[in-house]
């Protein structure tokens, strides 16, 4: 509350602070958004745009000793030529493929006319089809469907995985003592943070010779690897936390320790495990090394996004595709957001 | 988060984990009337988006085939590509278009193409037979041929003119001239040398290197090799110091950072096509042998030896050969210059049919040409990077001293396949 | 839990481990093995320290080390000022804390490719970075800089703050939960004794919150050692060389190089020696045993 409190010099020191951070975050997000929806003439425009255009200020010139048509488009209070030609057809397709505007021929050639009988330049706005890099975007990797299903497959798996197997050895070492369990969970902590990168290269070998070279099953596997030891470690400290005593209870009255486990010990320890494999969720759906390694015909989308940067030399595309990637994590963060800081209570790894 | 939202998107994760692995099972439908075509060609986007928008829908209305294009970006993806379906013995492409330096590799390693037995009808040039054809038999068809080129921004003009020199017949020392005197006036450097790691430093270096009268490139300490340097480094005030980091030129011309490249033409194009108005296209400038030089490349289209669809494939190479498909793509992904004599013949005189009659004079003419050698190294990469060290130490300031160009030769030497 | 354990199993219930000593037998043992036999033989098998050897001769490599370094431990400490002051602000509860907050994890959800090209898009001559300088006036708008130009040192730092960008929020949640599950009435006690703020912050803050920062610091630092798409994204490769971007660089670049393989196998080994190395002294700095949990 101190912070509100003070006198005029901290309170605008408070407002500062809180004005940068929030544009810190915002101001890049936002520019970014715009270029993607730029057309590849506005995407080299500078300076360029913080929100998105919806039309273009145009003109089009006859010019009768060649005859054919200019057409200008307004750059601050001037307007710049940027394509003559007598083709309709041509102009067409310069209007899709650099503007964004979708026009067919038969009204390209209604603007032609109307400029021939316009002394001079004659007005007018080109609207912009504003979802068209979006629609590029799905129409140039035919394979952008088949990248997300394979994204969301690898996730699939990893979680599969990482739950089962994860989930198991956090309840053994939650509720048993055994020989070399503390080695056991020095080992599960080292996994943890193994670098991805060096299991992938050795494993393809493997991988190709179980005829699971460039599946979404088998980057799983390797997801799942530190994957594995993060759950196991996240449903340990929960199930820790839920009391012995009700698990006896139960038993006591007859359960078997497997209905015990589906009737209490599963529904108390829900949250952790919806944490956890929303992290294994987020951890298949970023990486691209991997899958840089073990796919070949069947990317992800985080490598598919990674591919369509090389070959463009325009930031418009790029940034559409980033975006498609970006929702699923967007909204995935924000529900693990609060688990998190359950999970960190205590922070100890 | 409330018990029932936590539910939901529980039931949503288990559904994910559980129906993914489930319909990965069901395996795919076979859709028989549907080939793959696998390219080196139409890299940028702006080019995937004609042949995917314009051109494939047609091939369909006619055959009803659907048809699948999947872009490499390079050599060694395409190889990674063609790997893993051989060891794998599944041939998923049906056609492949590739770079003719890929494609010596592609029939002799991976034994990914078969020869045609019959060659499609038309007149082909001949320049890239010696990859093309192996053993007497025709692997690949070219579909067209590139070479560098000039463009520069209508703003450049003025100064070339104060200069008294014509860009159609500019030298590599008057475009040093004509770099210099647009860094003086304007301050700003204007010339554009993109050298990104793995990309075009190597070939821009050729071409230059080629006029100057070098007969086999890559070379470093000829003093054919040295003039071409030479003019670069002294060209250096006037280069864009983020040269480096540029892939392609695109962006810097079309935002006017830079005025002036000599670049490899489908990609010097993309400026162009972007604002025609605002460029002007001419040849690359004359070396120091009097004689304009440039890497040439093309591309060329053959069948899959293992694909299943190879009646599909034959109609889609037929199709693609046509002289209407073959000239609009050209026109519209390029402009290139087509490799029929049946499509070169009846160029008009507009500016994209221009250029590609520039490039053919250019490819046809007294030019000195040569090719990629790709397959006498034994890392591309690395002779690439021989070149991309060169434009950093010249743009550092570096002099192109015999000394250090005798040690880049050098380096040179341990790379080549004895 | 001795009687737990005769009730509910028949069998030891460690067998239940089973599977995942076999899964991690199979997919991180063996690999793990094969990358260490791989970066100490030749193509022919043959015992030796050739590919260590042959690495570190290579400027590059050399490059990658020291890159790798500066940006490991510039970026740790960017991010653990930053991080840590900012929750100790958000930590007040003030009015629009929680929309600050909420504001302040968005980055946190960008993968790592979205946040390079974000950044790549910014960092173009005609990008949105000069253009918001030139539109509040910080910059002359016919004279933009050149960020894609910068090398090195300004690079590398470059990359700091984009990754500072995206990782802050998750090093700063880590201590918002510290700092908002330890005892408030410590830090009430130590204003009731007349310490001042700093001094309330060194001697009493810090150490309770030890662990907690030393678990963020080495998570970021584990996670720092392994950056490469960001560098990539943005300046391409071999301009800020860094090791994980080798190993790409060997597999994505110059797949069928001599040397790639190899190269790549041996760089593998050195990324985990680092990270291995990195928690053992996680492991001895924190004092805590690896089994203890989060929410102990």
């Amino acid at each position: 509350m101190s912070g509100l409190k003070g006198g005029l010099w901290s309170r605008s020191v408070f407002w500062l602070v809180l004005v940068t951070v929030c544009l810190m975050v915002l101001l890049p997000i936002l520019y970014f958004l715009t270029i993607s929806f730029a057309s590849n003439y506005e995407a080299y425009q500078f300076p360029a745009k913080i929100l998105p255009t919806l039309s273009y200020r145009a003109g089009i010139r006859y010019n009768a000793d060649s005859d054919n048509y200019t057409l200008l488009l307004a750059k601050g209070a001037d307007y710049e030529a940027v394509k003559t030609t007598s083709d309709r057809m041509d102009m067409s397709m310069y209007f899709k493929s650099q503007l964004n505007v979708i026009l067919s021929e038969s009204s390209v050639a209604d603007l032609f006319s109307k400029a021939r009988q316009t002394p001079g330049m004659m007005e007018t706005r080109l609207r912009k089809n504003f979802f068209r890099n979006y629609v590029i975007f799905f129409i140039l990797a035919d394979g952008t469907m088949a990248a997300l299903m394979n994204s969301l497959e690898a996730a699939g798996w990893t979680i599969l995985i990482s739950l089962i197997l994860g989930g198991s050895t956090g309840y053994i070492l939650a509720r048993f003592r055994f020989r070399g369990r503390e080695s056991f969970s020095a080992t599960l902590l080292v996994v943890r943070m193994f670098p991805a990168v060096s299991l992938s290269l050795p494993l393809v070998i493997y991988i190709m010779k179980m005829n699971l070279y460039d599946t979404p099953l088998s980057l799983a596997i390797v997801y799942a690897v530190p994957n594995i030891a993060l759950t196991a470690w996240i449903t340990s400290s929960i199930f820790k936390g839920i009391s012995v005593e009700l698990e006896e209870a139960a038993m006591i009255f007859g359960a078997t320790r497997l209905r015990m486990l589906m009737t209490i010990t599963f529904p108390l320890a829900f949250p952790a495990i919806v944490a956890s494999s929303l992290y294994a969720f987020l951890a298949a759906w970023n990486d691209s090394i991997t899958a840089l390694i073990m796919t070949n015909e069947n990317p992800t989308l985080a490598l598919l996004v990674y591919r369509t940067v090389g070959s463009s030399t325009i930031p418009n595309l790029p940034a559409a595709g980033a975006v498609v990637l970006l929702i699923p994590s967007l909204v995935f963060t924000f529900i693990i957001k609060d688990y998190i800081k359950q999970l960190w209570g205590g922070a100890k790894i | 988060m409330t018990k029932s939202r936590a539910r939901v998107l529980a039931l949503a994760l288990v559904a994910l984990a559980l129906l993914n692995p489930v319909s990965a099972m069901g395996g795919k439908e076979e859709v028989p009337q549907k080939i793959k075509v696998v390219s080196q060609m139409f890299y940028d986007p702006v080019q995937q988006q004609y042949i995917k928008e314009q051109v494939l829908p047609k091939f369909k209305a006619e055959t009803g085939i659907d048809v699948e294009l999947q872009v490499v970006a390079n050599a060694s993806e395409l190889y990674k590509t063609l790997q893993a379906q051989k060891e794998t013995g599944k041939w998923t492409t049906d056609v492949l278009i590739a770079h003719d330096s890929a494609a010596v590799t592609a029939v002799k390693e991976y034994q990914a193409v078969q020869a045609y037995e019959k060659t499609p009808a038309g007149t082909y040039i001949t320049q890239f037979d010696d990859n093309f054809v192996q053993g007497g038999k025709r692997y690949f068809v070219p579909l067209q041929a590139d070479v560098y080129l000039t463009i520069a921004n209508r703003k450049a003009l003025p100064y070339l003119a104060k200069l008294g020199y014509d860009i159609n017949k500019l030298t590599w020392a008057q475009m040093a001239e004509w770099v210099n005197l647009i860094k003086k006036e304007t301050g700003s450097p204007r010339y554009v040398f993109p050298a990104l790691a793995g990309k075009f430093a190597t070939y821009e270096f050729n071409s230059v290197q080629l006029s100057y009268g070098a007969p086999y490139v890559p070379v470093f300490n000829t003093p054919a090799a040295m003039g071409a340097f030479k003019v670069i480094a002294s060209m250096k005030e006037g280069i864009l110091p983020s040269s480096p980091t540029i892939d392609f030129p695109t962006a810097a011309l079309v935002t006017e950072d830079a005025w002036i490249t000599v670049f490899h033409q489908a990609y010097a194009n993309a400026s162009f096509s972007q604002a025609p108005d605002k460029f002007v296209v001419a040849p690359v400038p004359i070396g120091g042998s009097g004689k304009r030089g440039t890497i040439i490349g093309g591309h060329g289209i053959g069948i899959v030896a293992g694909s299943s669809n190879k009646a599909a494939a034959a109609k889609f190479v037929e199709f693609f050969l046509r002289d209407d498909i073959l000239y609009s793509v050209m026109r519209n992904t390029g402009p290139w210059i087509p490799s029929k004599a049946e499509v070169t013949s009846k160029l008009k005189d507009d500016p994209a049919d221009s250029i590609m009659k520039m490039g053919l004079a250019t490819l046809t003419g007294p030019t000195l040409i040569d090719r990629v050698r790709v397959a006498e190294f034994q890392d591309w990469g690395q002779v690439k990077k021989l070149y991309e060290e060169v434009i950093g130490d010249i743009l550092a300031g570096k002099e192109m001293t015999q000394e250090y160009l005798d040690l880049k030769q050098a380096d040179l030497e341990k790379l080549r396949i004895k | 839990m001795r009687a737990l354990r005769r009730n509910g199993f028949r069998i030891n219930p460690v067998w239940v481990l089973l599977p995942v000593v076999a899964y991690y037998a199979a997919f991180w043992i063996r690999p793990t093995f094969r990358v260490i036999q791989e970066s100490f033989t030749d193509k022919a098998g043959q015992l030796t320290l050739g590919n260590y050897i042959r690495l570190l001769s290579e400027p590059e490599i050399r490059s990658a080390f020291m890159n790798t370094i500066i940006f490991t431990l510039g970026s740790a400490l960017v991010q653990f000022v930053l991080a840590f002051a900012l929750a100790l602000w958000l930590n007040k509860k003030f009015k629009f804390s929680n929309l600050v907050l909420f504001i302040a994890l968005i980055p946190m959800a960008f993968p790592p490719a979205a946040v390079g090209i974000l950044w790549k898009t910014g960092l173009y001559r005609f990008g949105w970075i000069n253009s918001f300088l030139s539109s509040v006036g910080l910059m002359d708008a016919a004279n933009p800089v050149d960020w894609m130009s910068f090398r090195n040192l300004k690079a590398a730092m470059f990359l700091i703050i984009v990754d500072t960008w995206t990782v802050l929020p998750s090093v700063m949640i880590i201590l918002l939960a510290g700092l908002q599950n330890f005892n408030k009435e410590y830090e009430e006690a130590g204003w009731v004794f007349g310490a001042n703020k700093f001094q309330t912050l060194k001697d009493i803050v810090f150490p309770i919150l030890r662990p907690t920062i030393v678990t963020a610091m080495i998570l970021r630092i584990i996670a720092a050692i392994q950056v490469w798409l960001i560098a990539v994204m943005i300046f391409g490769y071999n301009v800020v060389p860094l090791l994980v971007e080798r190993i790409a660089y060997n597999i994505d670049v110059i797949t069928f190089g001599e040397f790639a393989r190899k190269d790549a196998y041996t760089l593998s080994v050195i990324v985990v020696a680092i990270v291995v190395i990195s928690v053992s002294f996680y492991l001895r700095f924190s004092g805590g045993k690896a089994d203890d949990g989060g929410a102990a």
